[in-house]
């Protein structure tokens, strides 16, 4: 098969573009090294908090997301009941919602039913990794090659790694440092999305919310930390856009 | 039995919060300060698990340890420098490995 697909745009041919399956195996190769640890140390604290293998498994792929589940079993770990780690996970998840009408977005023409599948493996890598590719990329055919194959690679490392996790995490010394696998991964993740300012002025707040709003709120602290921030960092974008209405 | 349910639950609700935005996509769409929204979300909540796995202990907050707040913050400085996402690990461990080899940690 030829490295290059040939996209159109309608009837008119718009150039060469390379191959979604090779680029997508390109781009999600960092996250994948992202991935790897942090699958770990949720397979590990699955079998901390008591998980039995099963237990441990099933929200890979109930909830395809690994920070809500991490936080699903620390609360599951504490003691916490159903209705408030269900609260907590889907709080954790909320911003899944701003995902999916970005998803709404790439796939347009897309039969609803094949959308509705799409959105199930959504998550932050599949989103940031498709909000910069697609910007560039119209075909729609293209992007669901791509994605399909940021996803397939997502989901293999995800559930292999916390497999692994589950079965020798308990056996890892702590100096490896797994506990620093999410926060170095998901600051990784917070460089690249803070390029503009109103971005770095959302992650600032909200990065010091948590910490105070952790007194007040407990596990709600993070929820509340995000609204704040975006609240507070919207506010140059509400301006900016006020002052585009005045001027014309 | 209550694991399965829990996150059973979690993943329906988890599912309906990524369908929403295609099954009510014109409504949501149409605005564009959404729209604009929709960029935060990432940094926001980015922010706020790194800020928690660092600053908040399981009695509330708490002070970072040197070694995880230098490696975290080069990371960060790492990755912005040079857009390579993969480095935040790949550097990050083991400068964590040193610390911890130093007795730092």
């Amino acid at each position: 098969m030829s490295i290059v697909d040939r996209v159109s745009v309608g009837d008119a041919r718009v150039g060469e573009l390379p191959q979604p399956v090779t680029e997508a195996l390109r781009d999600m190769s960092p996250f994948l090294l992202a991935l790897v640890p942090f699958s770990l140390a949720i397979g590990a604290a699955s079998a901390a908090a008591g998980f039995s293998f099963a237990e441990a498994m099933f929200p890979v792929f109930a909830i395809f997301a690994g920070s809500a589940q991490l936080a699903g079993v620390e609360s599951t770990r504490t003691g916490n009941g159903i209705l408030i780690t269900v609260l907590i996970v889907l709080l954790v998840n909320a911003r899944f919602a701003f995902y999916g009408a970005g998803l709404a977005r790439w796939f347009v023409g897309v039969p609803r039913w094949k959308s509705l599948l799409l959105a199930i493996p959504l998550v932050d890598q599949t989103f940031l990794l498709c909000q910069e590719r697609f910007s560039e990329q119209a075909d729609v055919d293209w992007r669901v090659r791509y994605y399909g194959t940021v996803t397939a690679g997502l989901v293999l490392c995800f559930a292999t790694c916390q497999l692994i996790g589950f079965q020798f995490g308990g056996n890892l010394p702590p100096t490896l440092g797994l506990h620093l696998a999410a926060p170095l991964a998901f600051a990784g993740m917070l460089a690249k999305s803070t390029k503009e300012r109103s971005a770095l002025i959302t992650a600032c707040v909200s990065g010091c919310v948590v910490v105070v709003a952790s007194g007040f709120f407990g596990a709600l602290a993070l929820p509340v930390a995000v609204v704040a921030g975006i609240v507070v960092g919207s506010k140059p974008i509400a301006t900016t856009n006020l002052d585009i209405e005045r001027t014309s | 039995m209550i694991i399965f349910a829990t996150f059973a639950l979690a993943g329906i609700g988890t599912y309906a919060i990524r369908i929403a935005p295609i099954l009510l996509g014109d409504h949501l769409l149409s605005s564009s300060s959404i729209e604009s929204r929709i960029g935060l979300i990432a940094p926001a909540v980015l922010a706020a698990i790194v800020s928690s796995a660092l600053l908040i202990g399981p009695h509330g907050a708490r002070l970072p340890g040197i070694v995880e707040l230098v490696v975290v913050g080069s990371a960060f400085a790492i990755v912005r420098h040079t857009g390579n996402v993969g480095l935040a690990l790949a550097i990050g461990f083991p400068m964590y490995w040193i610390g911890a080899l130093l007795g730092l940690t």
